[in-house]
């Protein structure tokens, strides 16, 4: 495509995403299903539920027996958003295999729970490798003395993608934790941890307590797991509650402001897809020096990948800066792979580029280019090329190393050009040709007869015709006839 | 021993100064000629061959190219030798002129495929 098409095409899309976000501020929909225990209990998250209905959220608050709590009719998706606040076994609408397909299909999910929770939220959060405990936690330094189930932690071990920096400072927080089942999945992500003095079951303590874990899954939905329902209820998010610290002379909990109502914020917004949302767009790959995309380049070939990243922030796409966008050409196994540094920034999109210098296996190879920052959406773009051997005109020539061979054949040239020069200046005209040839002979057969007075001899009895011919030619050339005749009347002589 | 040692070099050193001094005085010079141009060819060929037996032979019509000319053009040039020595004259169809004309048009071939081959 053109240059400036392409710039037209892309400013295109762009507008048309900006004038969508006027809308609503999530990427996936703004449908929200919100899973109560009882009718009543949607009257303790009225700050959380408020919140995002003044986002653009369209919340549908159901409790978790009724019939009406459902993510799909008729194979698809009835909401865009699941919130779970409730201990109770989820059924029908809402089990564990309906949630996970409601992932699977793209939906988020976020699922709190606390102690005394079903079977069914055990079911649904191995299906995320996570292990809830069920013993409320407790810390005699990080915690409410008046309550001593409360804990505050500030450890928030979050990728800056979820919770931005500096944004959550304490946060109160009664409930469970859990424990990660696959300390090596690449999805799972931290997003609070309790402090090292806080103490739940016997197996779970210090430093391996987590209280928060989010999951980017590979199809780019979010699940946030978090182990407490009052860190999200109105009241550890009202702007004056204050957590009566146990011991502030010996450190631990603070009695400044909380930031339960921030960290609710922060994780709902990257949990339903309104920030830290990226894309790769226009993804471009050409010769050195030219314009045109092909699907087929020659081993050795140098080109030029392009792609460009965007990141949402809730209003607007804007660039998305990172140093882990990786390009790689693969047939089998990646024969290129190395970062793409960032080339081009524009108030809405950052542009990457790199050049490629191609591998000399030829085949099929695929063009893949991916960015898997922790928190962010996996970007993975992936395009087929073919990559064709040499043409029989395309293979280098005069090699250095074949040198000698070169100046061999031109000397050879050259010598039998020299050579034909000399010969043919040896006799200039074809009646001379006797004439000289005679005369050499003339000249030898008188140094033979110096030299050699019985070899001659020998010779002339051997051979009648190099004796007789000297003596024949030196006559003819006397008499100025030309060879060949004097060779007849000499054959005719003979024969 | 040392005396028959000195004179069997002696013996082999005066053949060879005798040959070569026959061989001064009783060759004309169109055939010495042919035999300096037969010996720069000897020479390139073996060069050339000694070139690939240390470096390989990785272009290798380059070489054949190269080895096959000096080879060919030797081969050419002896015919001309044969077709054109006087010592001859009974025994083979002798015409110099003839055998010139198809020296000049077999090495226009030769050189013609060899500059095609040389890559």
């Amino acid at each position: 495509m053109p240059h400036a098409l392409h710039v037209a095409f892309v400013a295109a899309l762009l507008l048309a995403v900006v004038a969508h976000a006027a809308l609503a501020k999530s990427l996936t929909g703004d449908r929200v299903l919100a899973v109560v225990g009882t009718p009543t209990d949607a009257d303790k998250y009225t700050t959380l539920l408020n919140g995002l209905k003044g986002r653009g959220f369209n919340v549908q608050v159901e409790s978790v027996a009724s019939k009406s709590a459902q993510l799909f009719s008729y194979g698809e998706r009835t909401a865009d958003h699941l919130l779970l606040l409730t201990t109770k076994p989820l059924t029908n609408g809402i089990a564990p295999k309906s949630v996970i397909h409601f992932v699977n299909a793209g939906g988020n999910a976020l699922i709190a729970t606390t102690k005394g929770l079903s079977t069914s939220h055990r079911d649904l959060a191995g299906e995320f490798g996570i292990d809830f405990e069920d013993a409320l936690l407790t810390d005699e330094f990080y915690g409410d003395r008046n309550a001593t189930s409360v804990i505050a932690s500030s450890r928030v071990v979050a990728p800056t993608a979820i919770i931005g920096a500096g944004k959550v400072g304490q946060v109160a927080y009664r409930g469970i934790a859990h424990t990660v089942l696959a300390t090596d999945n690449p999805y799972l992500l931290p997003v609070l941890d309790a402090n090292p003095t806080s103490v739940g079951s016997k197996r779970v303590a210090g430093e391996k307590v987590r209280l928060v874990s989010a999951m980017q899954a590979a199809n780019n939905a979010r699940v946030a797991l978090v182990g407490s329902l009052d860190v999200l209820a109105d009241e550890f998010m009202a702007v004056d509650h204050r957590i009566h610290a146990t011991a502030p002379q010996f450190g631990g909990a603070s009695t400044d402001k909380l930031s339960n109502a921030a960290f609710a914020t922060e994780l709902l917004q990257w949990t339903f897809q309104e920030k830290a949302v990226v894309r790769a767009v226009a993804p471009m790959h050409h010769h050195v020096g030219g314009t045109e995309q092909h699907d087929m380049y020659r081993i050795k070939d140098e080109i030029v990948f392009n792609i460009t990243l965007q990141e949402w922030t809730g209003t607007a796409w804007q660039a998305h800066l990172t140093d882990t966008l990786q390009f790689s050409a693969t047939m089998l196994h990646p024969y290129v792979r190395h970062r793409m540094p960032l080339a081009l920034t524009t108030a809405h999109s950052a542009v990457y580029s790199t050049y490629v210098h191609l591998p000399d296996v030829y085949g099929v190879y695929t063009f893949a280019a991916t960015c898997n920052e922790p928190g962010y959406s996996h970007v993975e773009h992936k395009q087929l090329v073919s990559i064709r051997p040499y043409r029989h005109n395309e293979y280098p020539r005069y090699l250095p190393v074949a040198w000698p061979y070169y100046v061999g054949a031109y000397s050879h040239m050259a010598a039998f050009v020299v050579f034909a020069a000399l010969w043919l200046s040896r006799t200039p005209v074809k009646a001379a040709v006797g004439e000289v040839a005679g005369k050499k002979e003339v000249a030898r057969s008188a140094t033979e007869e110096l030299l050699h007075e019985e070899e001659e001899e020998k010779v002339a009895a051997k051979g009648a015709s190099t004796a007789v011919a000297p003596a024949v030619a030196a006559v003819a050339a006397k008499e100025g006839r030309a060879p060949g005749s004097g060779k007849a009347k000499r054959r005719n002589r003979a024969g | 021993m040392a005396p028959s040692a000195k004179k069997s070099s002696a013996v082999s050193a005066s053949a060879v100064s005798s040959l070569w001094s026959h061989y001064v005085a009783t060759t004309p010079a169109h055939l010495k000629l042919i035999d300096i141009y037969l010996v720069f060819l000897l020479y390139s060929g073996i060069a050339q061959f000694v070139y690939v037996l240390l470096a390989g032979s990785y272009p290798f019509n380059a070489f054949l190219a190269g080895f096959g000319s000096a080879v060919a053009s030797f081969v050419f040039a002896v015919s001309l030798r044969m077709r054109s020595n006087p010592e001859n004259k009974g025994k083979i169809i002798w015409n110099p002129q003839q055998a010139f004309g198809e020296f000049v048009i077999c090495n226009v071939l030769l050189h013609f495929i060899v500059i095609h081959f040389l890559g």
